[in-house]
């Protein structure tokens, strides 16, 4: 029992720091490589718990080479656009100016049902408004409607927009993020002055705090302390 | 190349070294304890079965003696039956029945030649 508690830790952890070294695309939208990758690495991860008499060493090895099979694979593909376009294929056009690209749609054994299903995901009712919609290599679809179909902008208005920057968090849970605090060239005693203004007399009464680059802040009370 | 790029590649030629490493421990090993069969084998033949004992035990000690490494590096299975091919010698030794010795001698060198075999990469082995 405790070879098993230790052995999940020890490859939990392992497998922890693999994917935090290749990155957060893993997490996310994946490549064939990386779903092959992400596949591999469960099953073979999972054999020495379930099975005390192999050695977990034949876990962690095969983890391993795939780890660094994977990152020479995706640092290969950055440098080589044929070889991206060998090994993760590439994007299809599936409706081009309105018309549905039935030769395009076979190739990449697309049906219209899921065309239909994408476009509904992506709020596009009628074909004939969207000029290109994109089978991407990780399997999204991505629509792009005629410029007449598109939402006005305040640029297009030219309406004047305050740039207010990102929002970063200063008070999560009642504790102060003081890094953040510093990339905005902000202190404690902006915060306690700024806590007090909104008659805040302590930060544990904060659930969260953001506050952009033009220092507007965003308070959300503990719901305790309403 | 990156930061990343480069400790995967010092990961790779780490495992690569390994593999290497491990091959030669295993063979280093095996070859002992074959050596030391050999032996026991044509003492026994002779009809030497104090000395055939000896020899077996001795190659009992180097195996155990590695148990750290054997069971980080082999399966609990292929251990088990190499000690148990051992001791099942040892047993046909004490009786001292040269008919019963021969597959017993045979099965613990097919044991050793399996875990060395099974380590190094080969058409077979791979495939």
């Amino acid at each position: 029992m405790a070879i098993i508690i230790i052995r999940t830790l020890i490859v939990y952890f392992t497998l922890l720091i693999m994917m935090r070294l290749l990155g957060k695309r893993q997490l996310g939208e994946m490549e064939l490589s990386e779903f092959v990758v992400a596949a591999l690495v469960a099953d073979l991860a999972s054999h020495p718990l379930q099975d005390l008499g192999i050695p977990m060493i034949n876990g962690i090895v095969p983890v391993l080479t795939l780890f660094c099979c994977e990152v020479f694979i995706s640092w290969a593909a950055m440098k080589s656009i044929r070889l991206r376009a060998i090994l993760f294929g590439k994007p299809g056009v599936l409706i081009k100016d309105g018309q549905i690209m039935q030769q395009e749609m076979e190739k990449n054994r697309f049906t219209a049902d899921e065309l239909m299903q994408e476009l509904r995901n992506q709020g596009c009712m009628d074909i004939s408004k969207i000029k290109y919609a994109i089978l991407e290599t990780d399997g999204r679809v991505n629509v792009i409607k005629y410029p007449a179909e598109m939402p006005l902008t305040a640029a297009q208005m030219e309406i004047d927009c305050p740039d207010t920057g990102y929002p970063l968090i200063v008070i999560s849970a009642g504790r102060i993020v003081e890094s953040n605090l510093k990339r905005l060239s902000l202190d404690a005693g902006w915060l306690k002055n700024e806590l007090q203004a909104k008659k805040i007399d302590c930060t544990d009464k904060v659930y969260l705090m953001t506050v952009n680059s033009a220092h507007q802040s965003f308070i959300a009370l503990k719901e305790d302390a309403e | 190349m990156m930061k990343r790029e480069f400790a995967a590649l010092a990961v790779l030629i780490l495992l690569i070294a390994g593999s290497i490493l491990n091959i030669k421990r295993i063979d280093t090993l095996t070859d002992e304890i074959g050596i030391a069969l050999c032996k026991s084998r044509t003492a026994a033949e002779q009809l030497n079965f104090k000395n055939s004992r000896e020899l077996i035990r001795e190659g009992l000690e180097i195996w155990q003696e590695d148990g750290t490494y054997t069971r980080i590096f082999l399966t609990q299975s292929q251990v088990d039956e190499t000690t148990m091919a051992f001791y099942n010698l040892i047993q046909e030794l004490n009786q001292e029945d040269l008919l019963a010795l021969a597959p017993a001698y045979d099965e613990l060198l097919y044991q050793l030649e399996s875990i060395q075999s099974g380590e190094k990469p080969s058409f077979g082995s791979i495939f």
